[in-house]
């Protein structure tokens, strides 16, 4: 089980709901994956066309909904974003994201230091999504966050753990639990930011854009727990030369 | 009066509530969020606040994110 402020969570695997075809086959792939945190994004309302309902079918899966501030440039508006986040879905649960930047979507980490200060202040539940950079994590936790979510590669890019050295210095720091956010490519992506330590993956464009969502949904749960019940088994240790696995007995020497 | 809505135009002979407004606009209460000169207005507070002369109100909803 982890723990994060309030809440309980069987499922290691945080989902997003963006870049999906239709919002039927969203909850499908999110049901099927048994993700119970699931990200959600906000926009203004188009007065003269909107039909887009993507929040019924969540409600009905009975997942917890983690608002984003994605959008917001600076800790000013990130603060304003959190405000209408929580007004709109009723929950002072929120991943904080600031990335003025829309090329390579990278977090803004003193902006975010600052955010997340004063979103603890107003009372929310702050799941910063940074860099990895352990010194940053440690003022967030320090902060009062709730969680870090440091990314593997830029969101979107499917590149896997490229901060991996990095991803293992905040894990052994962190006092808050650690979800590796973005980046993740695949399921072994996945499995592997599990076997290093990490308490849970944030999984979304893997995911969503993949021909078979729900198939997707499914391969990244399995990769999660398998990923989870290595690491709490305890991996073998790693050696440049082979540790012999049979018996180098002698027994073909009078061959 | 006229008022404002994510920018557009919009009018009404008798005056609103923001919950009469979102009727007015067919909009569903639900996962949406409201500010009025960009001060938030706390769902409880939508039955009793009056849309006023030249307000510019933002309306927020959930949509699909990462």
């Amino acid at each position: 089980m982890l723990t994060i402020a309030d809440k309980t969570f069987n499922s290691r695997l945080f989902t997003g709901t963006g870049k999906f075809n239709n919002s039927q086959t969203m909850a499908e792939a999110i049901k099927a994956s048994e993700s119970e945190l699931v990200t959600m994004a906000l926009k203004r309302v188009d007065l003269n066309d909107d039909q887009d309902d993507i929040l019924s079918p969540l409600i009905e899966a009975g997942v917890n909904l983690l608002p984003n501030t994605s959008g917001a440039r600076d800790a000013r508006e990130a603060v304003y974003a959190a405000q209408l986040a929580r007004e709109a879905l009723q929950t002072n649960w929120l991943k904080l994201e600031i990335h003025p930047d829309p090329k390579y979507l990278l977090p803004d980490p003193i902006e975010t230091l600052k955010a997340c200060e004063e979103l603890v202040e107003l009372g929310f539940v702050v799941l910063p999504y940074v860099h990895a950079d352990p010194v940053l994590c440690k003022k967030l936790e320090e902060a009062g966050a709730a969680a870090v979510m440091p990314l593997g590669a830029p969101i979107g890019s499917n590149l896997g753990l490229k901060t991996e050295e990095f991803l293992n210095i905040i894990i052994e720091q962190s006092q808050v639990p650690v979800v590796v956010d973005a980046g993740i490519g695949s399921p072994s992506d996945a499995a592997k930011a599990m076997e290093l330590g990490a308490d849970a993956v944030l999984v979304n464009t893997a995911i969503a854009v993949s021909k078979d969502p729900v198939a997707m949904g499914i391969a990244f749960k399995e990769a999660v727990t398998a990923g989870r019940r290595a690491y709490e088994a305890g991996l073998g240790v790693r050696s440049h030369q082979a540790q012999a696995s049979s018996p180098l007995t002698a027994f073909l020497e009078d061959f | 009066m006229q008022f404002f809505v994510n920018d557009q135009p919009l009018s009404s002979e008798i005056p609103l509530t923001l919950t009469q407004m979102l009727e007015q606009i067919n909009q569903a209460e639900k996962g949406v969020a409201l500010a009025v000169n960009k001060q938030i207005v706390s769902r409880s507070q939508w039955p009793q606040k009056k849309v006023e002369e030249g307000d510019r109100i933002t309306l927020i909803k959930a949509t699909a994110g990462g």
